[in-house]
């Protein structure tokens, strides 16, 4: 019996997502033209929606499940085994952890809309490269006070697009002649002037790239201003960089497992890939780096759990671990299957893209080691 | 009855005793990474015996503390917070637990004791020229002859042979068809008639491992622990109680902080910025990894204290804490190497400025390579995960 792996957090949200990503990946495989792939998307979407996945984290008050953060971790695993490639993390779980800590007028309906799945969100706030705002002021995004209201402008490129959305979630500067503090807004989809483009990511998720030129928002469409929501878009950008951790360490099992698999039936030279040492120790390379790496994720997602946010420090020691761990995986996988590890067919190179892709999420090694490195500035450790 | 157990008020508990009975002498040789010797180990031991702390791993009506592995693995992560030595493990770790499960009650009487309170000094004979990860390859031969065994072979890497009382040892008593069959588990006083040890010098320049010769060495039946012919399963069970060692890493977070203190010390010009920069953002990759094994350690303890099984953990952790031990020390010994690599020390004693302190990172280097190698090499432990992984 070869190498399975064991649930990181169990739940019935994990064996449904499990399920769920399962049946999507084996629809995707057979939908051979773009145009069928993007409906098939918006079809699974809407089919996530209905099982209740946006409730998950939104607390029962507010018409949600009421789910912990586990909960959602262990759903993102489930999804993540297939590599899913919905915006389960963007879409669903990080607009709810965000609007859940934010008081504003309207919450409770909004929040149930989304629990419902009535309420799309696509989130307009740029958490993949955090450099990127210090690097290249074009990519910033801004709001400037006009009457009655603000004027978005700028840019955004490269976030995960949520499908048939509905509102965008914008989160950006509100530059105002004294000051300049963080300013969250909702407003509805599809106005003229946002101009919008459609990509994709290595790991084959779709993205959105806007273009703001002097979008006009009224003052109720702010939920929030001030450094009260810099805190909390720091908290969800934090349980962002957890949840896509979750995800990746998801995708590295699943990976070993087809490794392994295929390691022990694949013959050469009269006998099985698994009867070779070398072969067998770059296995166990990999799968002792994992397992460290699982151990850090639960660890984390557990202190989550009973605590009140993720920790900086923490999460940026894990996600540099992740920058680590990920490459080494990603290799090891291409390495074993020889040619067949370069081909778009195998799945395990769809799960070996998305775990590449989870390293440049939120920041990458580089990012957080520059992080980590600030942290222990003028502090004894 | 762990669930009533406070755990915190526990580690508070050995803290402060530790903190304040552990002598700051025997604190600063482990704070400076230096080798403990039998003097300062034994004295050590002594404190904790008089304690009643002297065998945190055996249970409690053969003097030991009865505790939990829970209550095991914060002990010793609070003596490793605190620069204290972990206790002397051949002794207590190795050869006591298979003298309380399957020696005679002779030897346990005879033997146990001198454990416990640090007067005997224990080595451990498995070792040969031609069986090292092959251990049941051994070519050291037991001749039974009435009541007595006599002893003939040569044991090698034989560590703190050079200071100790007695040896546990392996040899073969019987030629059987499976080359783990026949092989007996004997104790042998290391002044024993016959016995000849002589020191090897490693590439740390330290003196810690021994060849031991054995000629004719007369060792009383009554010295065999358990069956003649089943040394194997003893040994095996020695290696089960020792397969979590690694769960331990607060000597390895120790290391780390001193070697951040170096890097802080020596590297205090401008001109070191980018050098200073390098170094402190690779030990920041170790903490990311050392973070990961230290959750994968506490998970293990778990494990154990709930009995689930465990599998691969052991190996892993073994395989990370010596990758991640010999790269703090392959970094503290670049931080010192450019001024200190060309000032060791011509002979023990003859320290100039501070190259005696400074090259013991050197050293440590050097000696940190034998952790891939003992206690199951690199390439042993990855044959064991392999098999888990696939199955054969």
């Amino acid at each position: 019996m070869t190498f399975i792996v064991k649930p990181i957090f169990e739940s019935e949200f994990r064996d449904a997502a499990l399920v769920f990503a399962k049946d999507a990946d084996a629809d995707a495989i057979a939908a051979a033209e773009p145009s069928e792939r993007v409906e098939l998307r918006r079809a699974k979407w809407s089919e996530a929606l209905e099982l209740g996945w946006a409730a998950c984290l939104i607390p029962e008050a507010f018409g949600g499940l009421g789910g912990g953060v586990t909960d959602f971790c262990s759903l993102l695993e489930g999804a993540s085994h297939y590599a899913l490639p919905l915006p389960v993390s963007s879409g669903m779980g990080l607009p709810a952890v965000l609007l859940s800590n934010l008081q504003f007028a309207g919450k409770e309906s909004l929040l149930a809309g989304m629990a419902a799945g009535a309420v799309r969100i696509q989130p307009v706030w740029r958490s993949l490269d955090p450099y990127c705002k210090q690097l290249d002021e074009q990519t910033s995004l801004f709001a400037q006070p006009n009457a009655g209201g603000w004027q978005v402008t700028g840019r955004v490129a490269g976030v995960e697009e949520v499908p048939a959305a509905t509102h965008y979630l914008i989160a950006c500067d509100g530059v105002s002649p004294k000051v300049t503090s963080p300013l969250l807004l909702l407003v509805p989809a599809g106005s003229d002037q946002v101009e919008f483009a459609r990509e994709m990511r290595i790991d084959g998720r779709h993205t959105v790239s806007l273009k703001f030129a002097g979008l006009s928002v009224s003052d109720v469409q702010v939920l929030a201003q001030g450094p009260a929501l810099g805190e909390a878009l720091d908290r969800t950008n934090a349980m962002g960089t957890l949840f896509v951790c979750v995800e990746a360490v998801a995708s590295m099992g699943s990976v070993l497992e087809q490794t392994i698999r295929y390691l022990s039936e694949r013959k050469q030279f009269g006998v099985t890939l698994s009867s070779f040492q070398v072969l067998r120790h770059y296995v166990a390379d990999a799968y002792v780096r994992y397992e460290c790496f699982r151990a850090f994720v639960a660890a984390q997602a557990e202190s989550t759990r009973t605590g009140t946010a993720p920790v900086d420090r923490d999460i940026s020691l894990l996600k540099l671990y992740l920058s680590q761990v990920g490459p080494i995986v990603a290799h090891m996988v291409i390495q074993t299957h020889g040619g067949m590890g370069m081909t778009e067919e195998l799945w395990a190179t769809r799960l070996n893209k998305r775990i590449l892709m989870a390293n440049f999420e939120f920041g990458d090694g580089q990012y957080h080691r520059e992080l980590l490195s600030n942290f222990s500035r003028g502090v004894d450790f | 009855m762990s669930e009533q157990i406070d755990y915190q008020a526990f580690r508070n508990e050995v803290e402060a005793f530790v903190q304040k009975n552990c002598p700051q002498d025997i604190r600063k040789l482990v704070a400076e990474n230096r080798k403990l010797s039998r003097e300062p180990w034994s004295r050590w031991q002594k404190i904790l015996h008089q304690h009643g702390w002297g065998a945190p791993n055996w249970p409690k009506e053969l003097g030991g503390t009865g505790w939990n592995p829970k209550q095991q693995a914060i002990y010793g992560e609070v003596l490793a917070e605190n620069d204290c030595p972990a206790q002397y493990h051949h002794g207590l770790r190795h050869i006591g637990p298979v003298l309380i499960e399957f020696g005679s009650p002779e030897q346990k009487s005879r033997y146990l004791p001198g454990i416990l309170d640090g007067s005997d000094w224990w080595c451990q004979g498995y070792s040969e020229p031609n069986a090292g990860s092959d251990l049941a390859s051994l070519k050291t031969r037991g001749e039974v002859r009435g009541d007595i065994i006599i002893v003939n072979g040569q044991k090698t890497w034989t560590s703190h042979a050079q200071e100790s009382d007695l040896m546990y040892t392996l040899v073969r008593t019987s030629e059987e068809a499976r080359k783990q069959d026949g092989i007996s588990l004997l104790i042998i006083p290391i002044k024993a008639q016959g016995i000849t040890v002589r020191p090897i010098r490693t590439i740390d320049g330290w003196l810690h491992v021994n060849e031991v010769f054995l000629d004719n060495v007369e060792v009383p039946l009554s010295d065999c622990i358990g069956d003649v012919g089943s040394g194997w399963k003893y040994g095996k069970f020695l290696l089960a109680r020792e397969r979590l060692n690694s769960a331990n890493t607060a000597p390895l977070f120790q290391y780390l902080s001193r070697t951040r203190h170096l890097i802080a010390e020596k590297l205090t010009q401008p001109k070191h910025r980018a050098r200073r920069t390098a170094f402190e953002l690779r030990l920041l990759n170790v903490e990311a990894e050392l973070r990961g094994i230290r959750e994968l350690g506490l998970e293990a303890i778990e494990a154990v204290m709930s009995k689930t099984p465990i599998t691969t953990q052991p190996s892993v952790l073994k395989l990370t804490s010596s990758r991640l031990y010999q790269t703090i020390t392959e970094i503290g010994a670049e931080v010192v190497g450019p001024e200190f690599a060309a000032r060791m020390p011509l002979q023990e004693g003859s320290a100039f400025d501070e190259n005696e302190q400074a090259t013991l990172w050197i050293q440590n280097y050097f000696y940190s390579r034998v952790r891939t190698i003992y206690g199951g090499s690199d390439e042993v432990q990855k044959n064991m995960v392999a098999r888990e992984l696939f199955g054969h």
